[in-house]
Protein backbone atom coordinates (compact mmCIF):
# COMPACT_ATOMS: atom_id res chain seq x y z
CA UNK A 1 0.00 0.00 0.00
CA UNK A 2 2.69 2.32 1.10
CA UNK A 3 4.64 1.69 -2.18
CA UNK A 4 1.48 1.94 -4.05
CA UNK A 5 1.42 5.28 -2.81
CA UNK A 6 4.83 6.50 -2.93
CA UNK A 7 4.67 5.59 -6.76
CA UNK A 8 1.71 7.68 -7.37
CA UNK A 9 3.15 10.64 -6.04
CA UNK A 10 6.72 10.31 -7.85
CA UNK A 11 4.95 9.55 -11.20
CA UNK A 12 4.13 13.13 -11.57
CA UNK A 13 6.31 16.00 -12.24
CA UNK A 14 7.82 18.07 -9.47
CA UNK A 15 5.84 21.12 -10.83
CA UNK A 16 3.02 19.82 -9.56
CA UNK A 17 4.35 20.16 -5.79
CA UNK A 18 6.36 23.54 -6.73
CA UNK A 19 3.88 25.40 -8.58
CA UNK A 20 0.76 25.61 -5.54
CA UNK A 21 3.88 25.99 -2.63
CA UNK A 22 5.14 28.61 -5.14
CA UNK A 23 1.93 30.80 -4.99
CA UNK A 24 1.28 29.44 -1.71
CA UNK A 25 4.05 31.38 -0.58
CA UNK A 26 4.11 34.26 -2.71
CA UNK A 27 0.66 34.74 -0.51
CA UNK A 28 1.71 34.52 2.52
CA UNK A 29 4.33 37.34 1.86
CA UNK A 30 1.98 39.28 0.42
CA UNK A 31 -1.20 38.77 2.99
CA UNK A 32 2.11 39.47 5.57
CA UNK A 33 3.23 42.47 4.15
CA UNK A 34 -0.40 44.01 3.95
CA UNK A 35 -2.18 46.24 6.36
CA UNK A 36 -4.66 44.70 9.03
CA UNK A 37 -8.00 45.73 6.65
CA UNK A 38 -6.29 43.71 3.63
CA UNK A 39 -4.87 40.76 4.79
CA UNK A 40 -8.49 38.92 5.40
CA UNK A 41 -9.32 39.89 2.02
CA UNK A 42 -5.79 38.71 0.11
CA UNK A 43 -6.33 35.29 2.05
CA UNK A 44 -9.51 34.82 1.10
CA UNK A 45 -8.71 35.17 -2.06
CA UNK A 46 -5.87 32.46 -2.14
CA UNK A 47 -8.46 30.37 -1.10
CA UNK A 48 -11.80 30.94 -3.16
CA UNK A 49 -9.74 32.34 -6.05
CA UNK A 50 -6.22 31.04 -6.66
CA UNK A 51 -6.69 27.76 -5.62
CA UNK A 52 -9.11 26.89 -7.76
CA UNK A 53 -7.08 28.38 -10.83
CA UNK A 54 -3.97 26.03 -9.73
CA UNK A 55 -5.87 23.22 -9.32
CA UNK A 56 -7.48 23.51 -12.93
CA UNK A 57 -3.75 24.34 -14.02
CA UNK A 58 -2.78 20.55 -12.32
CA UNK A 59 -4.96 18.81 -13.44
CA UNK A 60 -5.53 19.85 -17.36
CA UNK A 61 -1.76 17.63 -17.40
CA UNK A 62 -3.48 14.86 -15.17
CA UNK A 63 -4.17 12.01 -17.63
CA UNK A 64 -2.96 13.03 -20.96
CA UNK A 65 0.99 13.90 -19.70
CA UNK A 66 0.90 10.42 -17.79
CA UNK A 67 4.26 9.00 -19.82
CA UNK A 68 3.64 5.74 -19.76
CA UNK A 69 0.00 5.93 -20.48
CA UNK A 70 -0.14 3.43 -23.61
CA UNK A 71 1.78 0.94 -21.44
CA UNK A 72 -1.20 1.32 -18.76
CA UNK A 73 -4.14 1.16 -21.06
CA UNK A 74 -2.44 -2.66 -21.92
CA UNK A 75 -2.99 -3.46 -17.80
CA UNK A 76 -6.03 -4.89 -16.44
CA UNK A 77 -6.00 -1.23 -14.24
CA UNK A 78 -10.17 -0.17 -14.22
CA UNK A 79 -10.28 3.20 -15.79
CA UNK A 80 -11.71 4.27 -12.52
CA UNK A 81 -8.88 3.45 -10.37
CA UNK A 82 -6.68 5.09 -13.08
CA UNK A 83 -9.06 8.37 -12.49
CA UNK A 84 -9.52 8.27 -8.75
CA UNK A 85 -5.05 7.77 -8.46
CA UNK A 86 -4.53 10.42 -10.90
CA UNK A 87 -7.24 13.05 -9.47
CA UNK A 88 -6.48 12.19 -5.93
CA UNK A 89 -3.18 13.52 -5.81
CA UNK A 90 -3.78 16.51 -7.20
CA UNK A 91 -6.88 17.23 -4.74
CA UNK A 92 -4.01 16.05 -1.81
CA UNK A 93 -2.10 18.59 -2.68
CA UNK A 94 -4.85 21.16 -3.09
CA UNK A 95 -6.19 20.76 0.16
CA UNK A 96 -2.50 20.12 1.91
CA UNK A 97 -1.85 23.50 0.12
CA UNK A 98 -4.71 24.92 1.56
CA UNK A 99 -4.09 23.77 4.98
CA UNK A 100 -0.39 25.04 5.08
CA UNK A 101 -1.69 28.27 3.97
CA UNK A 102 -3.91 28.67 6.89
CA UNK A 103 -1.31 27.09 9.36
CA UNK A 104 0.98 29.85 7.75
CA UNK A 105 -1.50 32.53 8.46
CA UNK A 106 -1.55 31.80 12.10
CA UNK A 107 2.32 31.20 12.73
CA UNK A 108 2.06 34.78 11.29
CA UNK A 109 -0.18 36.22 13.63
CA UNK A 110 -3.12 36.99 10.92
CA UNK A 111 -6.29 36.48 11.96
CA UNK A 112 -8.75 36.02 9.24
CA UNK A 113 -12.38 36.33 10.20
CA UNK A 114 -14.25 32.90 9.59
CA UNK A 115 -16.90 33.24 7.24
CA UNK A 116 -20.00 31.69 8.17
CA UNK A 117 -18.58 28.52 10.01
CA UNK A 118 -15.16 26.69 9.90
CA UNK A 119 -16.78 24.31 7.66
CA UNK A 120 -18.33 26.69 5.13
CA UNK A 121 -15.07 28.43 4.87
CA UNK A 122 -13.35 25.09 3.42
CA UNK A 123 -16.13 24.54 1.08
CA UNK A 124 -15.39 27.62 -0.45
CA UNK A 125 -12.31 26.66 -1.93
CA UNK A 126 -12.32 22.99 -1.64
CA UNK A 127 -15.74 22.93 -3.86
CA UNK A 128 -14.73 25.22 -6.43
CA UNK A 129 -11.34 23.59 -6.49
CA UNK A 130 -12.63 19.97 -7.32
CA UNK A 131 -15.23 21.74 -9.77
CA UNK A 132 -11.99 23.28 -11.31
CA UNK A 133 -9.92 19.64 -11.17
CA UNK A 134 -12.88 17.42 -12.78
CA UNK A 135 -13.94 20.09 -15.49
CA UNK A 136 -10.16 20.56 -16.69
CA UNK A 137 -9.63 16.91 -17.28
CA UNK A 138 -13.01 16.39 -19.01
CA UNK A 139 -11.78 19.12 -21.56
CA UNK A 140 -8.23 17.86 -21.64
CA UNK A 141 -9.85 14.49 -22.72
CA UNK A 142 -12.71 16.27 -24.88
CA UNK A 143 -10.13 17.96 -27.13
CA UNK A 144 -7.37 15.68 -26.33
CA UNK A 145 -4.97 18.37 -25.36
CA UNK A 146 -3.58 19.36 -22.07
CA UNK A 147 -2.11 22.51 -22.62
CA UNK A 148 -5.92 23.76 -24.98
CA UNK A 149 -7.57 22.82 -21.55
CA UNK A 150 -4.83 24.34 -19.39
CA UNK A 151 -5.19 27.50 -21.92
CA UNK A 152 -9.30 27.27 -21.88
CA UNK A 153 -9.45 26.87 -18.03
CA UNK A 154 -7.00 30.13 -17.11
CA UNK A 155 -9.47 31.65 -19.54
CA UNK A 156 -12.81 30.90 -17.61
CA UNK A 157 -10.27 31.96 -14.55
CA UNK A 158 -9.78 35.42 -15.24
CA UNK A 159 -13.42 36.15 -17.46
CA UNK A 160 -14.92 35.18 -14.32
CA UNK A 161 -12.35 37.46 -11.67
CA UNK A 162 -12.54 40.14 -14.22
CA UNK A 163 -16.12 40.10 -14.63
CA UNK A 164 -17.08 38.64 -11.15
CA UNK A 165 -19.88 41.43 -10.52
CA UNK A 166 -21.56 40.23 -13.94
CA UNK A 167 -21.33 36.40 -13.18
CA UNK A 168 -22.38 37.33 -9.21
CA UNK A 169 -25.74 39.07 -10.62
CA UNK A 170 -26.78 36.83 -13.62
CA UNK A 171 -29.21 34.44 -13.03
CA UNK A 172 -28.00 31.76 -13.92
CA UNK A 173 -24.25 31.52 -14.19
CA UNK A 174 -24.32 33.05 -10.71
CA UNK A 175 -24.81 29.03 -9.93
CA UNK A 176 -21.71 28.12 -11.69
CA UNK A 177 -19.52 30.86 -10.94
CA UNK A 178 -16.67 29.63 -8.92
CA UNK A 179 -15.90 32.49 -6.47
CA UNK A 180 -20.00 32.81 -5.32
CA UNK A 181 -18.94 31.51 -1.57
CA UNK A 182 -16.46 33.55 -0.93
CA UNK A 183 -17.81 36.78 -2.40
CA UNK A 184 -21.06 36.19 -1.19
CA UNK A 185 -20.96 34.11 2.08
CA UNK A 186 -23.94 32.50 3.74
CA UNK A 187 -26.43 33.45 0.99
CA UNK A 188 -29.08 31.32 -0.29
CA UNK A 189 -27.28 31.99 -3.74
CA UNK A 190 -24.25 31.23 -2.29
CA UNK A 191 -25.50 27.22 -1.10
CA UNK A 192 -27.47 26.89 -4.00
CA UNK A 193 -24.00 27.82 -5.98
CA UNK A 194 -22.36 25.19 -3.99
CA UNK A 195 -25.09 22.29 -4.59
CA UNK A 196 -24.75 22.88 -8.27
CA UNK A 197 -20.73 22.94 -8.33
CA UNK A 198 -20.92 19.80 -6.30
CA UNK A 199 -23.27 18.27 -8.80
CA UNK A 200 -21.48 19.14 -12.06
CA UNK A 201 -18.58 17.65 -10.26
CA UNK A 202 -20.43 14.41 -10.22
CA UNK A 203 -21.37 14.59 -14.41
CA UNK A 204 -17.39 15.33 -14.58
CA UNK A 205 -16.13 12.48 -13.26
CA UNK A 206 -18.62 10.15 -15.31
CA UNK A 207 -18.23 12.07 -17.99
CA UNK A 208 -14.37 11.56 -17.13
CA UNK A 209 -15.33 7.48 -16.79
CA UNK A 210 -16.96 7.86 -20.23
CA UNK A 211 -13.87 9.46 -22.33
CA UNK A 212 -10.99 7.62 -20.83
CA UNK A 213 -12.11 4.49 -22.08
CA UNK A 214 -11.67 5.64 -25.51
CA UNK A 215 -7.89 4.78 -24.98
CA UNK A 216 -7.11 5.33 -28.71
CA UNK A 217 -7.84 8.76 -28.69
CA UNK A 218 -5.12 9.08 -26.55
CA UNK A 219 -1.98 7.54 -27.85
CA UNK B 1 -1.98 -19.12 -31.00
CA UNK B 2 -2.87 -16.41 -32.21
CA UNK B 3 -5.82 -16.36 -34.63
CA UNK B 4 -6.84 -13.40 -36.75
CA UNK B 5 -9.82 -13.64 -38.82
CA UNK B 6 -10.91 -10.49 -41.25
CA UNK B 7 -9.41 -7.89 -39.21
CA UNK B 8 -10.43 -4.06 -40.34
CA UNK B 9 -9.45 -0.93 -38.77
CA UNK B 10 -11.09 2.57 -39.87
CA UNK B 11 -10.07 5.46 -38.49
CA UNK B 12 -12.64 8.37 -38.88
CA UNK B 13 -12.23 11.91 -38.39
CA UNK B 14 -14.06 15.11 -39.60
CA UNK B 15 -12.34 15.86 -42.86
CA UNK B 16 -11.11 11.59 -43.54
CA UNK B 17 -11.41 7.95 -42.88
CA UNK B 18 -8.51 5.84 -42.95
CA UNK B 19 -8.89 2.17 -43.65
CA UNK B 20 -5.40 1.06 -42.05
CA UNK B 21 -6.08 -2.61 -42.20
CA UNK B 22 -7.69 -4.01 -44.93
CA UNK B 23 -9.22 -7.45 -43.86
CA UNK B 24 -6.10 -9.23 -42.27
CA UNK B 25 -5.89 -13.18 -41.61
CA UNK B 26 -3.46 -14.34 -39.88
CA UNK B 27 -2.13 -17.25 -37.26
CA UNK B 28 0.53 -16.86 -35.13
CA UNK B 29 1.55 -19.58 -33.05
CA UNK B 30 4.79 -20.05 -30.66
CA UNK B 31 8.18 -18.51 -31.65
CA UNK B 32 8.85 -15.68 -32.81
CA UNK B 33 6.81 -13.76 -35.83
CA UNK B 34 8.01 -11.04 -37.68
CA UNK B 35 5.76 -8.12 -39.14
CA UNK B 36 7.36 -5.79 -42.09
CA UNK B 37 5.96 -2.97 -43.72
CA UNK B 38 7.05 0.78 -45.05
CA UNK B 39 5.80 2.59 -42.60
CA UNK B 40 1.80 3.59 -42.41
CA UNK B 41 1.49 -0.42 -43.44
CA UNK B 42 -0.16 -0.57 -40.30
CA UNK B 43 2.16 -2.75 -38.05
CA UNK B 44 1.52 -0.48 -34.77
CA UNK B 45 -2.20 -0.41 -35.40
CA UNK B 46 -2.17 -4.14 -35.88
CA UNK B 47 0.04 -4.85 -32.53
CA UNK B 48 -2.27 -2.07 -30.31
CA UNK B 49 -5.22 -4.02 -31.62
CA UNK B 50 -3.66 -7.22 -30.38
CA UNK B 51 -2.37 -5.87 -27.39
CA UNK B 52 -6.45 -4.13 -26.09
CA UNK B 53 -5.29 -0.92 -26.80
CA UNK B 54 -7.65 -0.08 -29.40
CA UNK B 55 -11.07 -1.68 -30.89
CA UNK B 56 -10.87 -2.88 -34.19
CA UNK B 57 -13.73 -2.16 -36.74
CA UNK B 58 -14.25 -5.82 -37.46
CA UNK B 59 -12.56 -8.65 -36.52
CA UNK B 60 -12.20 -12.53 -35.18
CA UNK B 61 -9.50 -12.78 -32.50
CA UNK B 62 -8.72 -15.22 -31.09
CA UNK B 63 -5.82 -15.82 -28.61
CA UNK B 64 -4.72 -18.83 -26.67
CA UNK B 65 -8.51 -19.61 -27.50
CA UNK B 66 -9.68 -16.61 -25.84
CA UNK B 67 -11.84 -14.23 -27.66
CA UNK B 68 -10.18 -10.50 -27.07
CA UNK B 69 -13.46 -9.19 -28.51
CA UNK B 70 -15.17 -9.57 -25.83
CA UNK B 71 -14.40 -7.13 -22.05
CA UNK B 72 -13.81 -10.71 -20.09
CA UNK B 73 -11.68 -12.40 -23.32
CA UNK B 74 -9.91 -9.19 -23.57
CA UNK B 75 -9.22 -9.10 -19.58
CA UNK B 76 -7.25 -12.28 -19.71
CA UNK B 77 -5.66 -11.82 -22.71
CA UNK B 78 -4.24 -8.28 -20.91
CA UNK B 79 -2.74 -10.81 -17.99
CA UNK B 80 -0.82 -13.15 -19.90
CA UNK B 81 0.68 -9.89 -22.51
CA UNK B 82 3.91 -7.76 -22.34
CA UNK B 83 3.66 -4.97 -24.40
CA UNK B 84 6.51 -3.00 -25.34
CA UNK B 85 5.83 0.11 -27.32
CA UNK B 86 7.59 2.04 -30.08
CA UNK B 87 7.95 5.22 -27.93
CA UNK B 88 8.38 3.55 -24.53
CA UNK B 89 7.18 6.36 -21.58
CA UNK B 90 9.23 6.13 -18.94
CA UNK B 91 9.13 7.91 -15.51
CA UNK B 92 12.45 9.86 -15.03
CA UNK B 93 12.36 9.84 -11.49
CA UNK B 94 11.92 5.83 -10.80
CA UNK B 95 14.76 4.22 -10.37
CA UNK B 96 14.78 0.74 -12.94
CA UNK B 97 13.90 -1.36 -10.03
CA UNK B 98 10.87 0.64 -8.95
CA UNK B 99 9.32 1.17 -12.09
CA UNK B 100 9.30 -2.45 -13.43
CA UNK B 101 8.33 -2.69 -9.62
CA UNK B 102 5.19 -0.08 -10.53
CA UNK B 103 4.45 -1.82 -13.91
CA UNK B 104 4.06 -5.23 -12.00
CA UNK B 105 1.62 -4.04 -9.24
CA UNK B 106 -0.56 -2.30 -12.55
CA UNK B 107 -0.30 -5.97 -14.29
CA UNK B 108 -1.85 -7.50 -11.00
CA UNK B 109 1.48 -9.24 -9.76
CA UNK B 110 0.21 -8.62 -6.36
CA UNK B 111 2.10 -11.20 -3.94
CA UNK B 112 5.35 -9.35 -3.04
CA UNK B 113 7.55 -11.98 -2.24
CA UNK B 114 6.91 -13.20 -6.06
CA UNK B 115 7.09 -9.92 -7.25
CA UNK B 116 10.59 -9.20 -5.70
CA UNK B 117 12.09 -12.35 -7.04
CA UNK B 118 10.39 -11.99 -10.64
CA UNK B 119 12.30 -8.43 -10.79
CA UNK B 120 15.53 -9.64 -9.80
CA UNK B 121 15.40 -12.40 -12.05
CA UNK B 122 14.11 -10.24 -15.13
CA UNK B 123 16.93 -7.16 -14.41
CA UNK B 124 19.53 -10.45 -14.28
CA UNK B 125 18.06 -11.39 -17.93
CA UNK B 126 17.97 -8.08 -19.00
CA UNK B 127 21.36 -7.15 -17.63
CA UNK B 128 20.46 -4.22 -15.87
CA UNK B 129 21.40 -5.33 -12.19
CA UNK B 130 24.06 -3.55 -11.28
CA UNK B 131 22.20 -0.40 -12.13
CA UNK B 132 18.91 -1.27 -11.72
CA UNK B 133 18.69 1.45 -8.28
CA UNK B 134 19.62 4.28 -10.41
CA UNK B 135 17.33 7.01 -12.03
CA UNK B 136 15.97 6.39 -15.27
CA UNK B 137 16.78 9.70 -16.39
CA UNK B 138 20.62 8.79 -16.06
CA UNK B 139 19.74 5.86 -18.40
CA UNK B 140 21.50 5.66 -21.90
CA UNK B 141 18.87 4.75 -24.94
CA UNK B 142 19.97 1.27 -24.86
CA UNK B 143 19.19 0.58 -21.42
CA UNK B 144 15.94 2.54 -21.77
CA UNK B 145 14.76 0.25 -24.23
CA UNK B 146 15.90 -2.77 -21.67
CA UNK B 147 14.10 -1.02 -19.13
CA UNK B 148 11.36 -1.63 -21.50
CA UNK B 149 11.55 -5.39 -22.30
CA UNK B 150 11.45 -6.18 -18.69
CA UNK B 151 8.86 -4.33 -17.75
CA UNK B 152 6.93 -6.14 -20.56
CA UNK B 153 8.28 -9.74 -18.87
CA UNK B 154 7.73 -8.87 -15.53
CA UNK B 155 4.36 -10.72 -15.46
CA UNK B 156 5.98 -13.60 -17.14
CA UNK B 157 3.97 -13.25 -20.52
CA UNK B 158 2.39 -15.81 -22.65
CA UNK B 159 2.48 -13.20 -25.49
CA UNK B 160 4.96 -10.77 -26.10
CA UNK B 161 4.78 -7.79 -28.68
CA UNK B 162 7.76 -5.22 -29.40
CA UNK B 163 7.29 -2.48 -31.46
CA UNK B 164 10.77 -1.33 -33.28
CA UNK B 165 12.86 -2.51 -29.88
CA UNK B 166 16.18 -2.58 -31.68
CA UNK B 167 15.83 1.46 -32.89
CA UNK B 168 18.38 3.72 -30.89
CA UNK B 169 20.03 0.67 -30.28
CA UNK B 170 23.73 0.25 -31.10
CA UNK B 171 25.17 -3.24 -33.00
CA UNK B 172 26.30 -5.22 -30.09
CA UNK B 173 23.19 -3.74 -28.12
CA UNK B 174 20.94 -5.01 -31.14
CA UNK B 175 22.34 -8.05 -31.33
CA UNK B 176 21.80 -8.76 -27.85
CA UNK B 177 18.16 -7.89 -27.56
CA UNK B 178 17.50 -9.91 -30.93
CA UNK B 179 19.52 -12.88 -28.69
CA UNK B 180 16.99 -12.18 -25.79
CA UNK B 181 14.07 -12.54 -27.49
CA UNK B 182 14.90 -15.46 -29.50
CA UNK B 183 15.65 -17.17 -26.07
CA UNK B 184 12.34 -15.88 -25.05
CA UNK B 185 10.45 -17.72 -28.22
CA UNK B 186 11.17 -20.62 -26.75
CA UNK B 187 7.83 -20.96 -24.50
CA UNK B 188 5.64 -18.29 -26.24
CA UNK B 189 4.67 -16.43 -28.88
CA UNK B 190 7.03 -13.24 -29.42
CA UNK B 191 5.74 -10.72 -31.86
CA UNK B 192 7.94 -8.64 -33.41
CA UNK B 193 7.63 -5.07 -35.56
CA UNK B 194 10.69 -4.01 -37.19
CA UNK B 195 12.03 -1.90 -40.13
CA UNK B 196 14.88 -3.61 -39.81
CA UNK B 197 14.56 -6.58 -42.46
CA UNK B 198 17.77 -7.98 -40.97
CA UNK B 199 16.47 -8.87 -37.49
CA UNK B 200 13.59 -10.29 -38.92
CA UNK B 201 15.60 -12.34 -41.11
CA UNK B 202 18.37 -13.40 -38.18
CA UNK B 203 14.83 -14.30 -35.68
CA UNK B 204 11.79 -15.42 -36.91
CA UNK B 205 10.48 -18.45 -38.18
CA UNK B 206 7.64 -16.83 -39.94
CA UNK B 207 6.93 -13.27 -41.10
CA UNK B 208 4.25 -11.17 -42.35
CA UNK B 209 4.12 -8.14 -44.93
CA UNK B 210 1.62 -5.42 -44.76
CA UNK B 211 1.92 -2.41 -47.66
CA UNK B 212 -0.97 0.20 -46.72
CA UNK B 213 -3.17 -2.03 -44.55
CA UNK B 214 -3.52 -5.29 -46.69
CA UNK B 215 -1.43 -8.49 -46.23
CA UNK B 216 1.14 -9.17 -48.96
CA UNK B 217 2.85 -11.80 -47.23
CA UNK B 218 2.55 -14.33 -44.90
CA UNK B 219 5.24 -17.54 -44.68
CA UNK B 220 8.44 -18.14 -43.88
CA UNK B 221 11.79 -15.95 -44.56
CA UNK B 222 13.30 -18.56 -47.10
CA UNK B 223 10.10 -18.53 -49.13
CA UNK B 224 9.91 -14.93 -49.54
CA UNK B 225 13.69 -14.77 -50.42
CA UNK B 226 13.55 -17.27 -52.83
CA UNK B 227 10.67 -15.18 -54.51
CA UNK B 228 13.62 -12.97 -55.42
CA UNK B 229 15.85 -15.21 -57.34
CA UNK B 230 16.95 -14.18 -60.69
CA UNK B 231 15.64 -10.76 -59.82
CA UNK B 232 18.92 -9.39 -58.17
CA UNK B 233 22.18 -7.92 -59.58
CA UNK B 234 25.19 -6.33 -59.06
CA UNK B 235 26.13 -3.23 -61.33
CA UNK B 236 29.70 -1.96 -61.48
CA UNK B 237 29.38 1.94 -63.13
CA UNK B 238 32.34 3.47 -64.50
CA UNK B 239 30.70 6.70 -64.36
CA UNK B 240 29.01 6.47 -61.60
CA UNK B 241 25.18 6.60 -63.53
CA UNK B 242 23.21 5.27 -61.59
CA UNK B 243 21.20 2.40 -63.18
CA UNK B 244 17.76 2.94 -63.88
CA UNK B 245 15.18 1.33 -66.63
CA UNK B 246 12.64 0.16 -63.79
CA UNK B 247 15.21 -1.09 -61.57
CA UNK B 248 15.37 -0.40 -57.86
CA UNK B 249 18.38 0.13 -56.15
CA UNK B 250 18.97 -1.61 -52.74
CA UNK B 251 22.71 -0.33 -51.98
CA UNK B 252 25.47 1.01 -53.45
CA UNK B 253 29.25 1.44 -52.67
CA UNK B 254 31.72 4.39 -54.71
CA UNK B 255 34.96 2.20 -55.20
CA UNK B 256 38.01 4.69 -56.73
CA UNK B 257 37.14 3.88 -59.70
CA UNK B 258 33.85 2.82 -60.09
CA UNK B 259 30.57 2.33 -58.39
CA UNK B 260 28.69 -0.65 -57.24
CA UNK B 261 24.93 -0.58 -57.12
CA UNK B 262 22.63 -3.77 -56.06
CA UNK B 263 19.67 -3.73 -57.51
CA UNK B 264 16.21 -5.59 -57.84
CA UNK B 265 14.30 -5.32 -60.93
CA UNK B 266 12.78 -7.66 -63.69
CA UNK B 267 15.55 -7.10 -66.25
CA UNK B 268 18.55 -5.75 -66.66
CA UNK B 269 18.65 -6.19 -70.23
CA UNK B 270 20.19 -2.34 -70.47
CA UNK B 271 23.03 -3.83 -68.83
CA UNK B 272 25.15 -6.65 -70.28
CA UNK B 273 27.98 -6.31 -67.75
CA UNK B 274 25.82 -6.91 -64.76
CA UNK B 275 26.12 -9.97 -62.20
CA UNK B 276 23.30 -12.11 -60.62
CA UNK B 277 23.11 -12.40 -57.62
CA UNK B 278 22.14 -14.74 -54.29
CA UNK B 279 18.80 -12.40 -52.61
CA UNK B 280 18.61 -11.73 -49.21
CA UNK B 281 15.92 -10.94 -47.48
CA UNK B 282 16.68 -7.21 -47.37
CA UNK B 283 16.47 -8.03 -51.54
CA UNK B 284 13.53 -9.98 -51.55
CA UNK B 285 11.74 -7.34 -49.38
CA UNK B 286 12.44 -5.05 -51.70
CA UNK B 287 11.28 -6.86 -54.71
CA UNK B 288 7.69 -7.32 -52.60
CA UNK B 289 7.34 -3.52 -52.41
CA UNK B 290 8.23 -3.20 -56.01
CA UNK B 291 5.51 -6.10 -57.39
CA UNK B 292 2.68 -5.02 -55.12
CA UNK B 293 3.59 -0.83 -56.33
CA UNK B 294 2.28 -2.55 -60.47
Amino acid sequence: MFKKIKYNLQIFQKDLFLFPIAFMALFLLITALMNDNTQASIARSFLGFVLPLIASGLAAYAYLEDKALELKFTTNQKSTTFIAKRLSVILIVIILTAFIFQAGLKILNITVPIQVSWLYTQMSWLIPSLFAITLSGVISLLANSSNLSFSLMGGIWILQVVLRGWFANNSVLKYIFYFSATMNPGTQDAYLNQLTQTSLIVVCIILTIFLIKKQERYI
Amino acid sequence: MIEIKNLHKVYRSKNQTVHALKGIDLKIENGMYGLLGPNGAGKTTLMRILAGIINPTDAEIVINGINIRTEEGKRKMKAMLGYLPQELGLYPDLTAREFIDYLAILKGVDNKKNRQNRIEHILELVSLTDVADRKIKGYSGGMKRRVGIAQALVNDPKILIVDEPTAGLDPEERIKFRNLLVNLATDRIVLLSTHIVGDIGQTCQRLAVLVTGRLKYEGDPITLTNQAKGHVWSIESGDGTKPDHDLTVVSMQHMPNSTHYRVVGETVSQYPQAKIEEPSLEDAYMWLMKTQNR
